[in-house]
């Protein structure tokens, strides 16, 4: 950019600067098209491993106690939307830290004059990611279509709950960058989140008391799909309200965390 | 005799290297102690209530299956490589070109940088993990027959690192593979019976996988240390199904080969 320019003009305008980004992720993915192609489907495909699991769990003859194979399909299915929309916006930050804590390059980021956290969740947009959301539509859809109709408390309480999901995930993208301010380059922090997710899709009925209020109000994973999904069904609890604060909290923490750990990125001059 | 004596010297040598300089990075291979066992506690959640009255499932009991998920994971550990994504990235940037111009085979260079990662993930994912199992889940993960179980898992070693590098292979003509590496790695989890056991499958899907290379890397393996194979209503003896390993060994090798023999004359390189 020249920088001759007035300052007024170099300043863009964050809907700007969210237009750029995602032009400049298309183009980027479009220098291999097929492979951008390809990735796009893959993505969708992969997302659908685990309603297939409950699919043949099911047509063997067995079930999720309490849960149909419809409705066990609809949290999966809401997991997927969350993820959809989650992991193309948030989580391509997560490999960006990754790859400029180790290479000494954040003081670049940090010097623009721009909040760090938005240049880089920028920077990480995953265009490909977008058929995750895509999925979790159709699946929705087609599960809600063998489903009694949702009333219209529960359509609202629905997307309120998907929000609150995404902040979630929203917050453990932030606590994974957070941590590799410190634990540097290492690679497999998306397999921690894994391994922590495969918690929150699945019915509750399956964990003990203890751990469904564990995962109601300490890490609220019963708030990315099965609440969601719950509403939709008309199944309503208590504990899935105290969720919703919970559910801030885990943000906020998430938000804190990345505040703190920014202080300790090391860096050699970019 | 000499050629067999200088390849293993070589062998050595880059799989102690790999080792080294993996070890720089062991408390990122220690995130295993808390990966696999939460992932291990899911399944322990999720099919104690699949199986709530029920005697068996797929052909499986429940200490069965939790068995089979368990010997899966510490299986993985002892046989994972990212060979594809190692290649496709040296063929991508051009750093390829200094591997063309040593005197070694590069299949051969990246099979003994795989044994030297995994001599490391051995003694920092597999023995913790393992004794995770052990005291915590109470599952001794014991194999039935120690000896078919070390030649299986072996044999699995060698064929999820050909699969591996014929994927990576595939970067010659695409330069970019990540799409296709994700596609081929998700059948390949998928089929081998990684996510479930193949025998949930529906029978006439069974029959095509029993005549796929994918079982092979995770399935074969894990039924050989239950000490009992049947796919598609097909049960097979131990020492039978290893021995039918050992020939899709040789299958992927041939494949790998005739692979790389295309593969190679399209590499064009300027200098690394």
């Amino acid at each position: 950019m020249n920088n001759s320019l007035p300052a007024d003009k170099l300043r863009f305008s964050t809907l700007h600067l969210i237009g750029r980004s995602l032009r400049t992720a298309f183009a980027e993915r479009a220098a291999y098209r097929g492979d951008f192609i390809l990735s796009f489907t893959v993505s969708f495909f992969i997302e659908l491993v685990t309603p297939l699991v409950t699919l043949l769990i099911y047509t063997s003859g067995s079930a999720f106690p309490g849960w149909s194979m419809q409705e066990a399909l609809l949290i999966q299915a809401v997991y997927l939307l969350s993820r959809g929309i989650a992991m193309p916006v948030f989580f391509g930050m997560v490999w960006i830290i990754f790859e400029q804590a180790r290479e000494g390059t954040f003081e670049i980021t940090l010097l623009k004059p721009r909040s760090p956290l938005l240049l880089t969740i920028l920077r990480g947009l995953d265009i490909e990611g977008l058929s995750r959301l895509f999925g979790g539509i159709l699946l929705v859809v087609l599960t809600l279509r063998a489903l009694p109709s949702p009333s219209a408390a529960g359509w609202i309480s629905f997307f309120i709950f998907l929000f609150l999901s995404v902040f979630i995930l929203f917050g453990f993208a932030l606590i994974l960058a957070a941590s590799l301010f410190v634990w540097v380059g290492n690679g497999r922090v998306s397999e921690l989140l894994e391994s922590i997710l495969v918690f929150s899709r699945y019915p509750g009925s399956i964990y003990s008391a203890a751990l469904q209020w564990g995962f109601a109000v300490v890490i609220p994973l019963s708030m990315i799909a099965l609440y969601p999904a719950e509403a939709l069904l008309g199944r309503f609890s208590p504990m899935m309200f105290y969720a919703i604060p919970a559910s801030l909290i885990f943000f906020g923490a998430g938000y804190f965390i990345w505040k703190r750990m920014i202080r300790y990125y090391a860096g050699g001059g970019g | 005799m000499k050629r067999i004596l200088d390849a293993f010297t070589t062998l050595k040598a880059v799989a102690f290297v790999t080792y080294k300089e993996w070890a720089a990075y062991r408390s990122h291979m220690l995130l295993s102690l808390v990966v696999g066992p939460a992932f291990f506690l899911a399944q322990i959640f999720i099919w104690h209530a699949v199986y709530a009255g029920r005697e068996t499932l797929g052909g499986f009991t429940l200490s069965q299956m939790l068995f089979y998920y368990g010997a899966s994971s510490v299986i993985y550990y002892l046989t994972m490589d990212f060979a594809d994504w190692n290649l496709q990235m040296l063929i991508r940037s051009g750093k390829f070109i200094t591997y063309v111009l040593r005197p070694m085979s590069h299949r051969f260079f990246a099979f003994s940088q795989k044994i030297g990662h995994r001599i490391l993930g051995f003694f920092f994912e597999f023995i913790p993990v393992w004794l995770i199992f052990y005291f915590v889940f109470k599952i001794p993960l014991l194999p039935a027959e120690p000896f078919w179980a070390a030649l299986s898992i072996l044999f699995s070693f060698i064929i999820l690192f050909l699969i591996n590098y014929s994927t990576g292979i595939l970067a010659f003509w695409l330069t970019r593979t990540d799409g296709i590496r994700a596609l081929i790695r998700l059948l390949r989890d998928l089929l081998a019976g990684v996510f479930i056991p193949l025998s949930f499958f529906p029978e006439i899907v069974q029959k095509a996988l029993f005549f796929m290379p994918f079982q092979f890397i995770s399935y074969v393996p894990v039924r050989v240390f239950i000490g009992s194979y049947e796919l598609a209503g097909w049960k097979i003896s131990i020492p039978q199904i290893v021995a039918i390993q050992g020939c899709a060994v040789i299958v992927m090798l041939v494949f790998t080969e005739i692979m790389w023999r295309f593969g190679i004359k399209r590499f064009t390189g300027v200098g690394a």
